[in-house]
């Protein structure tokens, strides 16, 4: 059973509006991708065109860097920590931890289906604009937990290689 | 030559259009990436883009009045996020023209092929041709586009019952 509801800042307008358009995009992502597989497209080719998308972010919106501290105080911005009411809970030299506990992009989704194995697999599609922003910089990505498979919050952890 | 410069640059607006960016960033890969591998995007994008903007009918005020619809439809943040102006409007008639687009503010990042942009527009604005599904009363049309190469996009809504 998935629970995807943000616990801090609810009533605050800002946040109100950075969520709705991100919900948005999950609608947008929600149908092209359910219109795509429709039309014969294949996980991994939603998989290949998100990665691509977050190698974009990586190269060009993300501060490059060989530093992970301060690769995440320019991930985590103000805007992302409202939007996702989310929190670092370890930031070492070799690993930082993303905690997400509202997706904006599982609510979208939600508004349209309850079949909970296909968020499930959107959401791993998804997950790839994170893998592909981390291929730019050789570091890894590990999900720990997810908001689709019903964990009640993601745990995105990025870790320099070893 | 595409010319698409915003001029607001209040806090909230400036992180909102940076969101509807990365939407168009989203967007842009998931096309091209189909585009690339021979998918129709002209079948199925414009089908699920469609269906985006017939489930936003929930978000609009059930009306056949062209100026209540308007209001909403250029409510502050829209207004602001697209820097619409309302050029023209009557009981029968409304033209508005968006003098930006943060969509298009990123293909063009991504991006110098004309013929593909203008693709991915149009494509874009059947979220908007599907809003308009789901109104007997209002007709909806597009003019000119900033991806074509205009400073503005018309946007043309007629009450035709």
């Amino acid at each position: 059973m998935i629970k995807n509801k943000p616990r801090k800042d609810v009533e605050d307008i800002e946040t109100q509006q950075l969520r709705a358009a991100s919900v948005n995009r999950g609608k947008w992502i929600y149908h092209i991708v359910k219109e795509g597989l429709a039309a014969g497209m294949q996980w991994k080719d939603v998989k290949e065109a998100i990665r691509k998308a977050g190698a974009y972010k990586g190269y060009h919106d993300l501060l490059r860097t060989a530093d992970l501290k301060k690769f995440a105080k320019a991930f985590a911005t103000d805007a992302l920590r409202k939007t996702n009411d989310a929190e670092i809970p370890v930031l070492t030299d070799d690993e930082f931890v993303w905690e997400v506990h509202y997706c904006p992009l599982v609510d979208a989704w939600m508004q349209y289906t309850d079949d909970e194995e296909f968020i499930a697999k959107l959401c791993d599609a998804c997950m790839e604009i994170d893998r592909g922003t981390m291929d730019t910089y050789g570091w890894n990505l590990e999900l720990k937990n997810t908001i689709a498979g019903g964990d009640g919050k993601c745990t995105i952890c990025m870790q320099k290689k070893k | 030559m595409i010319k698409n410069t915003p001029s607001i640059d209040e806090k909230l607006i400036l992180k909102l259009r940076e969101a509807n960016e990365n939407r168009g960033l989203w967007y842009y890969y998931l096309l091209k990436t189909a585009k690339d591998k021979g998918f129709d995007i002209e079948q199925f994008a414009r089908k699920g883009v469609r269906k985006v903007g017939q489930s936003r009918k929930s978000q609009y005020p059930d009306t056949t009045d062209l100026k209540v619809f308007v209001e909403a439809f250029m409510d502050d943040i829209n207004r602001k996020l697209f820097e619409m102006e309302l050029v023209y409007m009557d009981d029968k008639e409304a033209r508005i023209e968006f003098h930006y687009c943060p969509m298009t503010g990123m293909w063009t990042r991504l991006t110098e092929d004309q013929k593909f942009l203008e693709q991915i527009c149009d494509i874009a604005m059947d979220v908007d041709r599907g809003l308009f599904d789901e109104y007997d009363c209002f007709e909806f049309s597009l003019g000119k586009t900033i991806c074509e190469g205009y400073k503005t996009c018309e946007i043309f809504i007629k009450k035709v019952k």
